[in-house]
């Protein structure tokens, strides 16, 4: 599905991903998972154009997307929920959902679609974005990623800053595009998230992927998780409910 | 686009827009001649002003070299008329194409900046023009500009002749220019083509990451906004019968800047108001005294700190939330 083979990126002159490689599984979850600074957020970005790697390649199947520019990447279908939500706040909740089908030149709206993951935004269609709660904002950041009808989607720490229900609808969500079939690249501090959504995990330590393993391995080593993100394995916080 | 697609604009606030055009048609049955011949050059302005928010209000990008297109416009018309004698439409049009042109060339190459340095090429292409105006006086007559004569300001069709330099109609055609430009502006930025417009200001990265080519986008912004600078240059010149270099001056720059501004950014009607109150403060107060752009000053400060947004700007803060 994505084969990203020795990247290497910058920012100006400081490099941030060295040689870093992952295969990511078609309709798997794969979980980033690390500390401050590893490098996580720059990997999605790389994958998008925005930090295009000096070397290496990123294969999405047979198209490379690192010869691509970043509206051309997003062209092939790759959605990205980026931190800190980042809609178009003078538009409507209507109009960023709808925005989305104008870049794939189709009629054929996701917006049913969305709306029937978040149906709280049925409400708000003609609210401007930008005076919807923390929560609202991150579920139409999400659902605009989904109305370019993706089959990779990567999303930076989606949950952050959210309080427990919603971040477990937005787990709720995750897991139901699995279902549909859709390739999720996650980044996410929480272990607790990560072991409930995850179907494998890669460890990303000083700009690259020293381990990839099965979710269920990771529940039961709180070795690797002291390893790679410097906390032990923490119980779900309160109120926060298991799936 | 199909009638359908058009439909859902015809909302309330299509209809505050016909109301507005109507207003603006009445006017010429009830304001005394001078104030009516004011309203015709007013509303030529507010064609350029409508187009510069195109590009400012709602793409984002502030250019300072706007009056390039309006003298390509201009002068594309008056020219045409000087040298090859063309007839009124013919060269109307070629006003607007070489507007056209002058804005993809010039914005093909400026966008390939951003900020500052978009404001300060844009502006620099526009004394280009400027200086260029003048070195060809030969043809333009430089500072001096040139009348164009009233018989090419002539509409004959068959029987039927209208003398565009007569106060009456030329408040006709001004209004039903701005009439059309205003329509066709509120469709644009409620098209697809407007949305993302409105997104590239919000959020660049975002609108590229999904899927939109910001330069494409926004070289459509500078070419609209050119051709709207155009055709307000064509139709001055054919209106009033003059084209000169002042208007290709920095000054012209700037005065649609500060009409945007004043009557709202990123609002279809805000340049509307923005120049009718502006062009009636000058005059005004430049009858009271000679140092009438000092108090034009204090006015425009005190708008700005009472309503930063602009008049329907802000009028759309608090009432009007899907004023277009």
């Amino acid at each position: 599905m994505l084969l990203i083979n020795r990247i290497n990126s910058f920012y100006d002159d400081v490099q941030v991903l060295r040689d870093l490689s992952l295969d990511v599984h078609e309709g798997e979850v794969l979980c980033l998972l690390g500390r401050n600074g590893a490098g996580k957020t720059t990997t999605l970005k790389s994958i998008m154009g925005i930090v295009p790697p000096r070397s290496g390649e990123i294969m999405l199947d047979d198209t490379a997307l690192h010869l691509l520019p970043p509206h051309e990447i997003a062209g092939q279908r790759v959605g990205y929920v980026p931190q800190g939500r980042r809609l178009f706040p003078q538009l409507t909740v209507a109009e960023n959902l709808k925005i989305g089908d104008y870049a794939r030149h189709t009629a054929d709206s996701q917006r049913e679609r969305v709306l029937s993951l978040f149906p709280v935004l049925k409400a708000r269609l003609k609210q401007k974005a930008g005076t919807l709660s923390g929560g609202e904002q991150q579920m139409l950041a999400t659902g605009r990623a989904l109305s370019v009808d993706p089959v990779l989607l990567l999303m930076d720490e989606p949950t952050e800053g959210l309080q427990p229900s919603m971040i477990q609808l937005i787990r709720d969500v995750i897991i139901g595009l699995k279902k549909e079939g859709v390739t999720t690249i996650v980044v996410e501090q929480r272990v607790d998230a990560v072991l409930q959504i995850a179907d494998r995990v890669a460890f990303v330590e000083n700009g690259t992927v020293p381990m990839v393993v099965n979710a269920s391995e990771l529940a039961d080593s709180d070795a690797l998780i002291n390893r790679y993100v410097g906390v032990s394995h923490q119980p779900l916080a309160h109120g926060d409910p298991p799936s | 686009m199909t009638l359908s697609a058009l439909m859902p604009v015809l909302d309330r606030y299509f209809w505050l827009h016909i109301a507005v055009i109507a207003a603006l048609l009445s006017l010429l049955f009830v304001l005394p001649e001078y104030h009516s011949g004011i309203m015709a050059r007013v509303m030529v302005l507010v064609v350029y002003a409508l187009g510069y928010n195109l590009l400012f209000g709602y793409t984002g990008l502030l250019s300072l070299g706007h009056a390039l297109y309006f003298s390509a416009g201009m002068y594309g018309a008056g020219l045409a008329i000087r040298w090859l004698d063309w007839s009124l439409f013919p060269a109307f049009f070629s006003g607007i194409v070489a507007a056209t042109l002058v804005a993809l060339v010039i914005g093909s190459l400026a966008l390939r900046t951003i900020g500052v340095a978009f404001m300060i090429v844009t502006m620099m292409f526009a004394q280009t023009g400027y200086l260029l105006i003048l070195y060809f006086n030969e043809y333009t007559r430089g500072d001096e500009g040139f009348v164009i004569g009233q018989a090419a300001r002539l509409i004959e069709w068959g029987s039927i002749t209208v003398d565009l330099s007569a106060p009456d109609n030329r408040y006709l055609a001004a209004w039903l220019v701005l009439s059309l430009c205003l329509l066709v502006k509120l469709i644009l930025v409620r098209s697809p083509t407007g949305r993302v417009w409105i997104g590239l200001r919000e959020n660049e990265e975002r609108a590229r990451l999904l899927g939109f080519n910001p330069y494409r986008y926004k070289l459509s912004a500078f070419v609209i906004s050119g051709i709207y600078a155009g055709i307000a240059g064509a139709l001055y010149a054919i209106l009033f019968g003059y084209a000169g270099a002042t208007f290709a001056s920095i000054q012209y720059s700037i005065l649609p800047l500060l009409w945007v501004l004043l009557g709202g950014a990123g609002v279809v009607l805000g340049p509307v108001f923005g120049t009718v109150v502006m062009f009636y403060l000058v005059d005004y107060l430049s009858e009271q005294t000679s140092a009438y752009m000092l108090f034009v000053g204090v006015v425009l400060v005190v708008l700005v700190l009472v309503a930063p947004r602009g008049i329907l700007g802000s009028l759309r803060r608090r009432l009007l939330h899907g004023l277009p």
